[in-house]
């Protein structure tokens, strides 16, 4: 029996997106991040929370840390009848999605997940779900967030999640290392994932021969085909022939050697052959200009730490790197899945700071899923501190042809201090997305960005660079100032 | 104990490979299950 409310307890409301698995909820309440557990889930907590393994992944970051309440805790909240415990779980600095994660990360969730259900099973523990929503990331270090996944494991009972795992990490895996096809979008379309069908439309004839795709595609749709007939449980037949919890063992190492060796190469890429990938190095002006913004960065970014940082256009993050030295999290975003994925491969795989994310900023991540709940906008999952919005600007205006005083609207809602880089129509890489456009933007100047800026910011300090052709601008959110100044 | 049942489809042919990729024991479990299907049917088509 739950704990009763006391009279004061407010009643929780649930997170929209934890609606799919009823048995363990989440909530927020003050900034913590909770966890209901009913009769079947509160025994199966009780069980692998005591458990070795358990214990040292939750100390090493891979589970995230979680506590139980007790019962004076819970008596703060009014609950469902069916309520019987309450997890709490450290909080994650920004949630992300699979379909922002570039390759690297969804192939490091794609592993942990296998690690961990590898592991738990030899201590008669399952995985009840394989999804990569299960999955955050601290910089680039994956977290297993999902504590209500585990469960008992059922003697001899096949992996009932396995089609899951194909669908929502090998196959877009797969796809992109084998077709280079960008499964962020399909990802971001399809929330339940790509079924093989669909797989093995996007697949080659010759890709049947490469590791993974005869068995976990062909064979898997072919086996989905035929078995629609079939009546009874295949789960209880498949027991009742003799289906061992070893085969799933078997197969989980199958699966790891596969995912291990899976590799996407951008520089095979046509991204990476163009100059957007390597812009810093290949343009004289940029060289020119980068000591001096490197400068200007750093002396914003050291007045004093932030919590969250976002690097709007990203590139090669040589800017997240100087913002990760004075801030907890930086979200470093860029729509060139290459640049990403490099920048993912470059840093050090336990650094807890920088998250690279794939994000079109003309079009960022909306929110999706259920009355378009589930999954949550970009603007919607915490409010960056400070916002680097360098190169960037005129990619905006001039090339996805977004409004000057819409892009600086849309920077002000974010609600951080803004260091912003605005190239003149003189600069090179303008001329260059003009050369064959017809110069429709007359709003694209220094004088109506600065009557734009000040409309929301107050102009801090408006810099030069050594070119001529572009100017930096610190800016605050007018209402800001004096806690900003003053920190 | 008894089985627990996940909060979506784990579709019957995805299970079936796991028996199939799961090596000569796997194989075993396949024909056993042919098998009883082929019974069900059978009695099924004589009532």
């Amino acid at each position: 029996m739950p704990p009763v409310a006391s009279p004061v307890a407010s009643p929780v409301k649930f997170d929209v997106g934890s609606f799919r698995d009823r048995s363990a909820r989440v909530f927020e309440s003050e900034q913590a991040i909770y966890r209901t557990l009913n009769q079947e889930s509160s025994e199966a907590w009780k069980r692998v929370s005591c458990q070795d393994f358990f214990q040292r992944r939750m100390s090493t970051g891979q589970i995230i840390p979680t506590t139980e309440l007790s019962d004076s805790e819970i008596r703060r909240f009014l609950f469902p009848t069916e309520v019987t415990g309450v997890l709490k779980h450290e909080r994650i600095p920004f949630i992300s999605y699979p379909y922002e994660w570039p390759f690297a990360l969804l192939k490091r969730a794609t592993l942990l997940q296998l690690d961990l259900l590898a592991e738990a099973m030899t201590h008669q523990v399952m995985l009840k779900d394989s999804t990569p929503y299960n999955i955050q990331f601290r910089g680039t270090q994956p977290v297993f967030i999902d504590i209500g996944s585990f469960i008992p494991l059922v003697p001899n009972e096949p992996w009932l999640a396995y089609r899951q795992f194909c669908e929502l990490m090998l196959f877009p895996l797969l796809l992109q290392a084998y077709r280079g096809i960008h499964f962020q979008s399909v990802l971001r379309a399809q929330l339940e994932g790509i079924p093989a069908k669909q797989f093995l439309q996007w697949i080659r004839w010759r890709d049947l021969f490469r590791p993974g795709v005869f068995t976990n595609g062909w064979l898997h749709a072919a086996l989905e085909r035929n078995a629609q007939q079939v009546s009874t449980s295949t789960v209880t037949d498949l027991k009742s022939s003799g289906f061992q919890s070893q085969m799933i063992q078997q197969m989980l190492k199958k699966l790891t050697r596969l995912v291990e060796r899976l590799e996407w190469n951008p520089a095979a890429t046509q991204w990476a052959a163009t100059q957007w990938a390597n812009y810093d190095e290949s343009l004289p002006h940029v060289a020119e200009d980068l000591q001096a913004k490197s400068d200007f960065v750093r002396n914003v970014c050291q007045t004093h730490r932030r919590t969250l940082v976002w690097d709007l256009g990203c590139n090669d993050g040589r800017f997240s790197r100087i913002a990760s030295e004075f801030a907890t999290t930086v979200i470093a975003l860029d729509q060139d899945h290459g640049c990403i994925e490099r920048l993912c491969k470059s840093l050090e795989p336990e650094q807890r700071v920088i998250l690279p994310l794939c994000m079109d900023l003309a079009n960022p991540s909306p929110g999706q899923g259920w009355r378009g709940q589930e999954r949550r906008r970009l603007e919607e999952r915490g409010e960056p501190d400070l916002v680097l919005c360098l190169g960037l600007i005129h990619h905006l205006v001039l090339a996805a042809n977004i409004p000057l005083p819409d892009v600086v609207g849309w920077l002000a809602s974010l609600g951080g201090e803004l260091l912003l880089e605005f190239p003149s129509k003189r600069d090179a890489m303008v001329k260059g997305l003009l050369r064959n456009k017809r110069d429709q933007y007359a709003d694209y100047s220094l004088e109506h960005l600065v009557q734009e800026l000040q409309k929301s910011f107050q102009i801090v300090r408006q810099v030069s660079l050594p070119s001529g052709e572009r100017t930096l601008f610190h800016a605050i959110p007018q209402g800001k100032s004096k806690s900003a100044d003053g920190a | 104990m008894s089985s627990l049942f996940a909060y979506f489809d784990p579709s019957a042919g995805s299970l079936l490979l796991q028996a199939f990729v799961g090596g000569a024991g796997g194989i075993v479990v396949i024909g056993r299950y042919l098998w009883m299907q082929f019974w069900a049917k059978q009695s099924t088509q004589v009532r």
